[in-house]
C-alpha cells in the first residue's frame, strides 16, 4: 500500500508569505513502498477473476491466462517491471474480452506506473481503469480514486486532486481505514496549497480524529504538523505552535525519524521566528542530530548492505571454493580408493601366492621328510638284510666247509676202495659233492653281499696264474676223477698277473666248477694261457654241453638264471654274474664263448704284472 | 726242515692245519690260543714262519700277537688266517703288514702257497718260488723242489758250483739248481763262512775236511774234491786261518 508523506515545510526566511512559497516549493511527495504492495481488497478482485489462483493445481490454463496470472503474480512478488511487460501484452493484444480483466490489467499497469514515479502515464491508466470499474461497479475503484488524488497532490495539481479525492470522500462513507484516513489527509493538504484553508482544516481535523481514532501515532503526528503549518501559515501562531509540540512528540514516539526531523525543523523556525533563539537553537540541534543519525543510518545501512554484499561474495566464494575442494577431495578420494583397490588386490594377490608357496613348500617338505624317513628305513632294510645274509652265510659256509673237509678226508682214508666198501664210499663222495657245491653256493652268496656292501677284502699283488690254477684244481681232484674228466694246466708258470688272490680264486674256482657241470663224463678239460704286453687271457676250455649263444647273453643279466647241467641239476647264475663283477673289480674282463653240443670256452683277461 | 708256530684256538682248524702241512717239510713247533702263551714261545721258539688266526674267540688277540713277532729282536714272516672276507676285519690287521691273509676253508695247496708268498714277501722277492729262484731268508734259504719248499740253512751246505749257467748247491739235504749266478750267491752268502775257492767254487770253510794246496785241492766233509785256485789261494788261507 502507498503511503504518502507530507509536506515538508522549511522556513529559510522569517516571512511567511516566503515560508508559503517554501512550502510549495519544498512539498515533496515520496511514494515509499510498503512490502505489501496487494491490500487483501486487491486480492479479493484478482481471486474473482484469475481462474488460475482458482484451481492452482490445473494445468489446463491458456497462455493467456497463465500471462495474466503470471502478471499479477510478478506484481504481487514486487516484480513490476515483469508484472508491466505482461500487463501490456495482454491489453495490447486485447486478449481478454472480459472487464473485470481488463480492469485488473489496468489497474495494475496504472500502479506499476505510480510506483515507478510516471505520474503522467499512471493517470491516463488509472482514468481507463476508473471509467471500466465503473461500469461493471467494481469495490476497488475508490481506491483508484485516492491514487489517482495522490499522484495530482504529487504532480502539485491540487485542483485535481480535490476535485478527485472529493468525488471519492462521496463514496467513502465515513469508513475508518488507513486509506481513507490518508485520502481525507491528502485532500487536507491539497486544501492547504490551495490556500484554501477552511476546508484545509475540515479535513486534516477530520484525519486527525480519524487517527486519534484509530490510534495511529504517525498519523496524528503528521495531522498535528499539517495543522499546525495550517494555522502557522494563517498567523494563529499560538495554535500552530502547540500542534507543532504536539506533533513532534507524536514523532518522536515514531521511528520515522525523517518526519521527527520535520518537526524540529519547522519547531526551530517558528522558535526563531518568535525570537526564541534558546528554544529554537534547541530544536536545530534536535534537527541537526537527527539528520546526522540519519544520514549515520542511511550510511550504516549502505556500508551494512556492502558488509552483506562482500560477506554474500565472500561466501559464495568460500562456497565455490568449497565446492571445488570438496570435488577435489572427491576426486583424490576415488583416485586413493583406486589406489587402495589396486594396493589391496597386489596385497592379496601376493598374500595368495606365499599362501600357496608356503602350502607347497609345506608339502613338498613333508614328502621329502617322508621321503627320506622311507629312505632311511630302506637303506636300513637293506643293511639289516645284507647283514643278515653275511651272517648266514658266515655261519653256513664254516661248517659246510668242515663238512666237506672231513667228507674229503674219509674219501682219502677209504681208499683204496674194496668192493664191499663202494657203495658207501659213493655215498660219501655224494655227500662231498653236494656239500662242496654247497659251499661254493655260499661263499659266492657271502661275497656278492660284502660286494655290495664295498666291503670286500681286496688287494691286489703279483700273483703266478698257474699256482692258483693248482690251488683250485686241489679242490676238485675227487669231481674230475669221479668224472674221468681229463684235466690239463698249460699255463705259463712264469707268468704273472696283477689281482687280489682271493677274487681270482673265486673265478677260477667258479669256472672250474661249471665246467664239470656241464661236461661230459670222459672228456677233456684245458687250461692255456696267452699274453700280450700288457695283459694275459686264461682260457678254460671245456668239451661240456655248451649252449645258445644269444640266450646266454640275455640270461646273463638275471640273477634268477637257471640252467640244466648234464644231470639234469639246476645251477643259479649267481657265480658267474659274480666272476664278471670281480673280473671288473680286477680291471679285467670276462668272456663267455660257447657252441650248443660243443663245448665252452670261458676267457679271463687281467693285467699283466708289471715290473716296477 | 721249515718250523711253524701256531696261533689259533679252533681245534678243527688246528688239526687241519696239521693235516695240511706235509710231514717232511714242516714242523709245528709251538701252539698258542692265547697271548701270554704265545708271547712266550715268540721269545723262546726257534720258528721260520707263524700262522696267526686273527680272532680267538671274539677277540681279535690275532692282531697283537702279530705286532709282537714285528717288534721282536727277530721278525719273522707271519700269516693270517681267517674266515672273514669282509675289509673292517682287516683294517687294524692291514697295520701289522701282514705278509699273506689265508681265507678259511683252505686247501693244502692253498696253505702252502699262502706260506711261500709270505716267505717271498719277507725275503722282498715275491714270485721267486714259481721262476724257482732260492729265497734268502735269516740264516737259511729256501727252494723249491718237486712242488714242495725246502729250508736249507746256510750250515747245511757244503759248497756251490756253477752248472752250466745256473749254480748247483751241494748240501747236506740234497744238491740244488739255482737259477742265479755264483756271484750273485756269494753276495747272498754270509762273507765270515763262505768263501770263493775257484772260479766256479763257492765253499762252506766249516765243511773243509782236508787241504791240499799242492793239488790245488780241498776235500770237503762229504768227501767231494772241490778245486782251490792259485790266484784265490792267499784269500782263502787268511780266512781259512782267522775261521780257525
Amino acid at each position: 500500500m502507498p503511503l504518502i508523506t507530507y509536506n515538508n515545510f522549511f522556513f529559510l526566511s522569517g516571512l511567511r508569505f516566503v515560508l508559503i512559497l517554501s512550502i510549495l516549493v519544498n512539498t515533496r511527495f515520496s511514494i515509499a513502498q510498503n512490502q505489501d504492495l496487494v491490500s487483501d481488497l486487491f486480492k479479493n478482485e484478482l481471486e474473482k477473476v484469475c481462474l488460475v489462483c482458482k484451481n492452482p493445481n490445473k494445468e489446463i490454463h491458456s497462455n493467456i491466462f497463465m500471462e495474466f496470472h503470471k502478471a499479477h503474480d510478478f506484481f504481487s512478488k514486487s516484480e513490476i517491471d515483469s508484472s508491466y511487460i505482461y500487463a501490456t501484452k495482454l491489453l495490447e493484444n486485447k486478449s481478454f474480452k472480459k472487464k473485470d480483466i481488463n480492469f485488473i490489467l489496468y489497474v495494475l499497469k496504472g500502479r506499476v506506473l505510480t510506483e515507478k514515479a510516471l505520474y503522467n502515464a499512471a493517470e491516463g491508466i488509472l482514468q481507463e481503469a476508473i471509467i471500466i470499474g465503473e461500469d461493471i461497479n467494481n469495490v476497488y475503484t475508490t481506491n483508484l480514486y485516492a491514487i489517482l488524488g495522490r499522484i495530482h497532490v504529487e504532480q502539485k495539481e491540487f485542483n485535481k486532486a480535490v476535485k478527485i479525492l472529493e468525488n471519492w470522500k462521496k463514496s467513502y462513507n465515513n469508513e475508518n481505514t488507513e486509506n481513507s484516513r490518508i485520502n481525507v489527509h491528502n485532500l487536507g493538504v491539497s486544501y492547504l496549497h490551495l490556500q484554501n484553508f477552511n476546508k484545509a482544516e475540515i479535513n486534516l481535523k477530520e484525519s486527525f480524529n480519524f487517527n486519534e481514532e484509530a490510534k495511529d501515532t504517525l498519523g496524528l503526528a503528521r495531522s498535528c504538523l499539517d495543522l499546525a503549518n495550517l494555522y502557522y501559515v494563517q498567523y494563529k501562531d499560538a495554535i500552530a505552535l502547540r500542534y507543532f509540540e504536539k506533533g513532534l512528540a507524536f514523532a518522536e514516539k515514531t521511528t520515522n525519524l525523517p518526519l521527527l526531523q520535520n518537526a524540529y525543523l519547522n519547531l526551530a523556525i517558528v522558535e526563531e521566528n518568535n525570537k526564541n533563539y534558546g528554544k529554537s537553537l534547541n530544536y536545530r540541534k534536535g534537527f541537526e542530530k537527527i539528520k546526522d543519525s540519519i544520514w549515520n543510518k542511511d550510511q550504516v545501512w549502505k556500508l551494512a548492505e556492502k558488509d552483506k554484499e562482500i560477506t554474500l561474495a565472500v561466501k559464495d566464494k568460500e562456497i565455490k571454493t568449497l565446492e571445488l575442494s570438496s570435488e577435489l577431495q572427491k576426486e583424490r578420494l576415488q583416485t586413493a580408493q583406486l589406489r587402495n583397490i589396486i594396493y589391496s588386490s597386489i596385497a592379496i594377490f601376493f598374500l595368495i601366492i606365499i599362501i600357496l608357496s608356503v602350502f607347497t613348500n609345506f608339502k613338498i617338505r613333508k614328502k621329502n621328510r617322508i621321503i627320506s624317513i622311507q629312505k632311511d628305513e630302506l637303506v636300513e632294510l637293506v643293511e639289516t638284510n645284507d647283514r643278515l645274509f653275511s651272517i648266514i652265510t658266515h655261519d653256513l659256509k664254516s661248517p659246510i666247509g668242515l663238512l666237506k673237509n672231513k667228507l674229503m678226508r674219509a674219501i682219502e682214508m677209504l681208499k683204496p676202495v674194496s668192493i664191499d666198501k663202494e657203495e658207501a664210499t659213493q655215498l660219501i663222495l655224494d655227500s662231498f659233492q653236494l656239500s662242496k657245491r654247497t659251499h661254493l653256493l655260499i661263499d659266492n652268496t657271502l661275497h656278492w653281499v660284502i660286494g655290495n656292501k664295498q666291503e670286500l677284502l681286496f688287494s691286489k699283488e703279483k700273483l703266478p696264474v698257474e699256482s692258483i690254477i693248482n690251488m683250485v684244481h686241489f679242490d676238485y681232484i675227487f669231481q674230475l676223477e669221479e668224472k674221468e674228466i681229463k684235466f690239463k694246466n698249460e699255463v705259463d708258470s712264469s707268468f704273472f698277473v696283477e689281482a687280489d688272490l682271493n677274487s681270482l680264486k673265486i673265478i677260477f674256482r667258479n669256472i672250474l666248477d661249471n665246467a664239470i657241470k656241464f661236461s661230459h663224463p670222459k672228456s677233456e678239460m684245458l687250461v692255456s694261457s696267452n699274453c700280450d704286453e700288457s695283459t694275459c687271457t686264461i682260457h678254460w676250455k671245456d668239451q661240456g654241453i655248451g649252449f645258445d649263444q644269444n640266450t646266454e647273453n640275455e640270461d646273463s643279466h638275471k640273477v634268477n638264471q637257471t640252467n640244466k647241467d648234464v644231470s639234469g641239476n639246476i645251477g643259479t647264475g649267481l657265480g658267474l654274474r659274480l666272476c664278471k663283477v670281480l673280473a671288473k673289480k680286477n680291471e679285467g674282463s670276462f668272456e663267455i664263448k660257447s657252441i650248443k653240443g660243443k663245448g665252452t670256452t670261458v676267457s679271463v683277461t687281467l693285467n699283466k704284472y708289471k715290473i716296477a | 726242515m721249515i718250523n711253524v708256530l701256531l696261533f689259533e684256538d679252533n681245534k678243527n682248524d688246528v688239526a687241519q692245519l696239521k693235516a695240511s702241512l706235509p710231514k717232511n717239510e714242516f714242523e709245528i713247533v709251538g701252539i698258542s690260543s692265547n697271548l701270554k702263551d704265545g708271547n712266550q714261545q715268540i721269545k723262546q721258539l726257534d720258528f721260520d714262519i707263524a700262522i696267526i688266526d686273527i680272532f680267538m674267540g671274539d677277540k681279535p688277540e690275532g692282531i697283537e700277537f702279530a705286532n709282537e713277532i714285528n717288534n721282536s729282536t727277530k721278525p719273522k714272516p707271519f700269516i693270517f688266517l681267517t674266515s672273514s672276507i669282509e675289509q673292517h676285519i682287516f683294517k687294524n690287521a692291514k697295520n701289522t703288514q701282514p705278509f699273506n691273509y689265508l681265507i678259511k676253508p683252505f686247501n693244502k695247496f692253498e696253505l702252502l702257497f699262502s706260506i711261500e708268498l709270505a716267505i717271498e714277501k719277507y725275503a722282498e722277492q715275491q714270485g721267486a718260488f714259481a721262476e724257482k729262484k732260492t729265497v734268502f731268508c735269516n740264516d737259511c734259504f729256501f727252494v723249491k723242489k718237486n712242488n714242495s719248499l725246502i729250508k736249507i740253512t746256510f750250515d747245511q751246505i757244503f759248497y756251490v758250483t756253477v752248472d752250466s749257467q745256473y749254480c748247483k748247491m751241494i748240501t747236506e739235504s740234497g744238491n740244488f739248481i739255482l737259477q742265479i749266478s755264483l756271484t750273485q750267491i756269494l753276495k747272498d752268502l754270509p762273507p765270515e763262512k763262505f768263501i770263493k775257492t775257484h772260479r766256479n767254487y763257492v765253499v762252506n770253510l766249516n765243511m773243509v775236511d782236508s787241504i791240499y794246496p799242492n793239488d790245488n785241492l780241498l776235500i770237503l766233509k762229504n768227501k767231494d774234491k772241490v778245486l782251490l785256485s792259485r790266484r784265490l789261494q792267499s784269500d782263502f788261507f787268511t780266512k781259512y786261518r782267522i775261521f780257525k
